[in-house]
């Protein structure tokens, strides 16, 4: 008991992540616990120190004070609004002793509050006024300690200052990056600049500059522009877009990266008086620009930025290319000064474009240097090309050999159930939203099945242990914002620890406690009919058996008041982390490094609850198995380190494996029944919470900004609501890329706040002067912009509705048809479907919300190819028959799945003749970032980048999607399905920008 | 010319040369003159000079200073200079901005009476409303604003409470957010 008090004390409750053993705890059938992060403290301990001055009475006195107390907050923590606190003190004041009590109201946003203080010497009670702020990120002595101050007003301005510290909390200061920013640049040396011996190079040097900021302005355009008003806004954009324009006139994008690169060799050739070496120097150069400047910075996109400078990049690079040029024999001596100094001025050029791009997006996160600087367009058409620079972008690798499903929403929640179902050594389930309750708020029958689920596989597993010998563990990932909010604490205790838990629920009828209370009996009943549980508790103890029999539950990126950023100190007008979430939804089972075929994952773009089913919530998963699961089973172990976790308190299941040999996964591979099915390439992408690295946004500006022309690229989202892509796509167009944008209509968004919807019509609006000003520029590169709001109405008869609607709308659809030249075979056959059913569903509920977040791109020969391919109206047929058995849950199908696997076969068909395509090359994202400022700045993100036959299933559901939008052709018909707002609600989403 | 209106005339010069719209602006930048009235006597014409901030153009913080020449009655001379923090929301309304505001801060009143002069320095704060009208590159503020003074300790009591009625003269500079 006196351990458990000290350990308490010191913020090391028991069953924390700090409890385990140093190096090597034993394992759980060893007598071991699982660390888990747990639920937060409803009840925030403090204790604090503080002297100051009492100067109420007739002379001042010394003060000095300790206190300790609970903190509350009545509202969901995260919103940081209000605080309720008790607190006692003991002390001196003079040479008197002093004691007393205080009850508190804070508002932790402003790091203050108000309260009453009574006083036993005084014996009166004195107004207070509080204010605290950690000073440094994680406290200001670190631990999540505060400074904190208490004025007394009306006591004479009494005073004192001090130091609090959380008590019981062993996260507090440790679950964020203690650094909110990553140091672009410190240059070692500052070395003498190189002088030009040859005054011909300077006008090949003042071309370089002047094509350069173009390139940037044409593959990045910047479309925010603000003003006093919208109107003067959307002027300014007009007035940017018309000299985009006028430049086209005289020069294409391809004209002017091909201009920057003869000049780059001319200035070489004039320095080395040589042409094919200055084209030798050239080259060289651009590829030590890419390896060491381009891709380097632009891998930051996203993060903020400390030293936001190339100079440090450049100097590496400098290096690097005068070691080459000095071993080289080509370049003589005299020459090396003038060669220095060109590629020295490439690097300022890069650094002005750099300094022009923040300021002109007033964000540095925003700054993307564009690649062409440094490649042919010849070096990234192909698919193998491609890949390798967005590899060397992220620092993810691409994996063969993974399987991929593509399935729809409705079948997230029957994967779920059977993958926890099916788990032999653990499942991890890292979701943002598991709701107990509904709107209504009813308990949510989903989430319960899902409880029911956990439960039912433990006793499952439980009433094998005996024959067995092993259980599995169980881990539950979930961020606090939707935790709160959500009021998943309910469902997460009864998860936490299912031996005691009541299956009396708040708010649950007996229809939901029936099948609860049965499931925690029969978990119950085995545990204690299994001779070698009891026998384990018996050595272990009670402690190691509800450690063992349980799910692992780990609430994510709790509240933490030291972590701050943006202040002028610290707190103080600064915008907390607890603002960043962890928005990636994934579940995956018993992958390993030794054998990283053993297990699946799903990942999605949806929650558990009943929300998300059903024809009222359009939403894709992907199911994948193979060696990618691996860079997700890493994801996890970082999570847990970022949030406290120790590395040596990681869950044994979860920690880093022995990665088996390549003939080992060989033979592993080919001992698979269906191993032919592993055919697909992928990567994931995962984006950390916060202030952590960024790779998804890199490779998807990498992909936008890089796809040649003739390229497609169909972008539909929920909240799309980035300039920043919707500039980098603009840009794409201009070099001759058809590029769709989907995003919702007002009544079809799940996010429809005026913020989100302002800022999605801000961007249509600006994408729609795109097109009226640059139609002849992107018509003349080859390209094509489309905007289309996906406003779909109710559907009256089920998903014949919409088949009808995909018919009506593509038959009249000019622009469909010419992307789509199989549109003609499918028109009868989707028509029919649109007939056949047309009274069979019944309607549904609600205007669906599109909230898919699957991306497709492809090079032009891999598109030309693919829908010349007579595959289509099978594709169609069968596509048409899974969407109808997904599409709500009184139609779920058991031939779902089937049909899934025929739509990869067909996929496989597709491609086949594409394979041998030249410069065909094709990629498919899935994940849970949004087209946002906050998927790119603030919340964890997943993506998985993949190829293949895989990539082309998202493909035809992307068809059918995109045959039912509205496209907005002006900005009549963009005000009827987003109204405008008034200037106030502008200006404000304007300022939350980041944030929606 | 006085010094001080040399002063107002300067930095209104500067601040006109500044005014240049930014592509990635969010917020504005007022420097300007103020010219005022206050309807106790001790407070009379005034004028000063303001300089402030308008983040995302939805709320304003300002410093003000003004001096104001009062009365001289009964050869007792009464000036009032207002050292002030102005707070205010920013509530558009069409070509208009609508502007309700606080200002918070110190009264240094001064009286010369019979040979003899006195200071005193008081806190004061002014609930107002004002009106931010765009004209070419300009804006005209007219304000007006209820003065809640503590009571100066001068020779001959004054009247320190009551309605002072402004017009700014400001050149708005567009700014891009704050970082630091």
């Amino acid at each position: 008991m006196l351990l458990v008090t000290v350990a308490w004390t010191v913020g090391l409750p028991p069953g924390s992540t700090q409890d385990a053993n140093a190096q090597s705890p034993p394992a759980p059938s060893a007598g071991g616990r699982t660390a888990s992060l747990g639920q937060p403290i409803r009840w925030h301990w403090q204790i604090g120190f503080g002297t100051g001055a009492y100067l109420a009475g007739p002379s001042s006195s010394l003060m000095v004070r300790t206190a300790g107390g609970a903190y509350f907050a009545p509202l969901n923590p995260i919103t940081k609004v209000a605080e309720i606190g008790f607190e006692a003190y003991l002390g001196a004041r003079g040479n008197q002793a002093d004691g007393g009590a205080r009850a508190v109201f804070q508002v932790p946003y402003l790091s203050a509050g108000i309260g009453a203080d009574y006083n036993l010497l005084d014996n009166r009670v004195a107004m207070l006024v509080t204010a605290h702020t950690p000073v440094r990120r994680g406290g200001f002595l670190g631990r999540g300690t505060m400074l904190r101050l208490d004025w007394y007003p009306l006591l004479g301005h009494s005073f004192t200052i001090g130091v609090s510290a959380p008590l019981g909390d062993p996260l507090a200061g440790r679950n964020r990056p203690i650094r909110d920013y990553v140091v672009v640049d410190r240059p070692l040396n500052t070395p003498p600049a190189h002088r030009a011996g040859n005054p011909g190079l300077q006008a090949a040097i003042d071309t370089l500059r002047i094509s350069a900021e173009w390139i940037r302005r044409l593959v990045a355009p910047f479309l925010d522009q603000d003003g006093r008003n919208e109107r003067i806004a959307v002027t300014r954009t007009t007035n940017y877009v018309t000299k985009l324009r006028d430049h086209l006139v005289t020069r294409s994008v391809a004209d002017e990266v091909r201009l920057f690169h003869t000049e780059l060799e001319r200035a070489f050739a004039v320095a080395a008086d040589d042409a094919s070496i200055g084209r030798a120097l050239a080259l060289r150069s651009r590829g030590i620009l890419l390896d060491e400047v381009l891709l380097p910075y632009d891998g930051l996109l996203g993060r903020k930025k400390h030293h936001d400078t190339l100079r440090g990049l450049s100097l590496a690079a400098q290096g690097r290319f005068g070691r080459w040029v000095a071993e080289s024999t080509a370049t003589s001596m005299g020459q090396v000064e003038d060669v220095m100094f060109v590629f020295e001025a490439v690097t300022d050029i890069l650094e002005a474009v750099r300094k022009h791009a923040a300021r002109e997006w007033d964000d540095p996160r925003l700054v993307w240097l564009p690649l062409q600087y440094a490649l042919d367009p010849e070096q990234y058409d192909e698919q193998a090309e491609l890949d390798t620079l967005v590899e060397r972008g992220t620092h993810v690798r691409f994996t063969d050999h993974n399987r991929l499903t593509y399935v729809a929403n409705l079948q997230f929640m029957s994967e779920l159930l059977r993958m926890i179902r099916e788990t032999r050594d653990y499942h991890v389930l890292w979701i943002h939203d598991f709701p107990a309750l509904d709107s209504t708020q009813s308990l949510d029958w989903a989430s319960l099945k899902v409880v029911d689920g956990y439960l039912t596989a433990l006793a499952a597993r439980v009433e094998a242990y005996d024959s067995l010998g092993t259980l599995p563990s169980y881990f539950i990932f979930l961020d606090q914002h939707y935790y709160e909010e959500r009021k998943s604490r309910i469902l997460m205790t009864v998860l936490e620890d299912p031996l005691r838990a009541s299956p009396r629920l708040p708010r649950a009828d007996v229809r939901d406690t029936a099948p609860l209370a049965s499931a925690l009996a029969r978990l119950r009943s085995a545990v204690l009919h299994s001779r070698v549980l009891q026998a384990e508790r018996r050595e272990y103890g009670d402690a190691w058996l509800h450690n063992r029999i349980k799910v692992h539950v780990n609430i994510t990126n709790r509240v933490d008041a030291s972590f701050w950023s943006g202040g002028v100190i610290s707190s103080v007008f600064g915008y907390p982390d607890d603002v960043m979430r962890d928005h990636r939804k994934i579940s995956f089972r018993d992958v390993s490094e030794n054998d990283p075929f053993d297990g699946v994952a799903i990942l999605t773009g949806m929650g558990v609850g009943k929300q998300y089913l059903g024809p009222g919530w359009d939403d894709r998963s992907l199911i994948i198995a193979g060696p990618a699961l691996l860079q997700i089973r890493q994801a996890a172990r970082e999570l847990l380190i970022s949030q406290g976790m120790a590395e040596a308190d990681l869950p044994i299941p979860l920690r880093m494996g022995q990665p088996s040999a390549g003939d080992v996964l060989q033979a592993q591979l080919a001992a698979l029944p269906d191993a032919a099915r592993y055919d697909g390439r992928a990567a994931v992408l995962v984006n950390g919470t916060g202030y952590l690295p960024k790779p998804l946004n890199v490779a998807k500006a990498l992909l936008y900004t890089l796809l040649p022309p003739g390229s497609v690229i169909k972008v539909p989202d929920s909240l799309w609501n980035s300039e920043f892509y919707g500039g980098l796509l603009v840009g794409a167009c201009l070099r001759g890329v058809t590029v769709l944008i989907v995003a919702p209509a007002g009544d079809n968004a799940p996010s429809s706040g005026f913020p989100q919807m302002v800022r999605a019509r801000e961007l249509l609006t600006r994408l729609l002067i795109v097109r009226r000003e640059l139609a002849p520029a992107i018509a003349a590169a080859g390209g094509d912009l489309r905007t289309g709001l996906y406003a779909l109405p109710v559907d009256e008869h089920g998903f014949s509705s919409r088949a009808e609607r995909w018919a009506r709308q593509v038959d009249t659809t000019a622009m469909l048809r010419a992307l789509w030249p199989f549109a003609p075979s499918l028109l009868p056959m989707v028509a029919d479907v649109g007939r056949h059913t047309l009274d069979a569903d019944p309607p549904a509920g609600r205007s669906p919300k599109l909230h898919q977040k699957v991306q497709f791109l492809a090079t032009g020969p891999f598109w030309r190819a693919i829908t010349a391919s007579p595959e289509w109206p099978e594709f169609m047929a069968v596509y048409l028959r899974y969407r109808a058995a997904t599409y709500s849950p009184q139609d779920a199908d058991t031939a779902a799945a089937g049909l899934a696997d025929s739509l990869e076969e067909i996929a496989g068909r597709l491609l086949a003749p594409v394979r041998d395509t030249p410069r065909a090359a094709s990629f498919a994202v899935l994940g849970s970032q949004n087209q946002d400022p906050r998927g790119m700045f603030m919340d964890g993100e997943v993506g998985v980048l993949f190829t293949g036959a895989q990539s082309l299933v998202p493909l035809i559901d992307l068809v059918f999607m995109v045959g039912t939008v509205t496209w907005i052709d002006d900005q009549a018909a963009l005000d009827r399905l987003i109204p405008p707002v008034s200037e106030l609600q502008r200006r404000i989403a304007r300022i939350a920008k980041d944030g929606v | 010319m006085s010094p001080a209106a040399r002063l107002c005339l300067a930095v209104g010069g500067v601040a006109w040369l500044l005014a240049s719209p930014v592509a990635g602006q969010i917020g504005e930048l007022h420097l300007g003159v103020v010219a005022s009235y206050g309807t106790p006597e001790t407070y009379g014409p005034g004028a000063g000079l303001v300089v402030g901030v308008a983040p995302g153009r939805l709320v304003y913080v300002g410093l003000r200073w003004s001096y104001q020449a009062g009365a001289t009655k009964l050869q007792v001379r009464n000036r009032v200079q207002t050292f002030a923090v102005d707070l205010g929301v920013q509530i558009p309304a069409g070509a208009l901005e609508v502007v309700p505001s606080m200002s918070l801060g110190a009264l240094r009143f001064a009286q010369r009476a019979a040979g003899a002069s006195m200071h005193s320095t008081e806190f004061f704060a002014a609930p107002g409303l004002a009106v931010e009208i765009p004209v070419a590159r300009v804006a005209l503020i007219p304000e007006i604003q209820v003065y809640l003074a503590g009571s100066p300790a001068v020779l001959r009591p004054v009247t320190h409470r009551g309605v002072l009625a402004s017009m700014r003269l400001v050149v708005p500079i567009e700014i891009s957010r704050f970082r630091w």
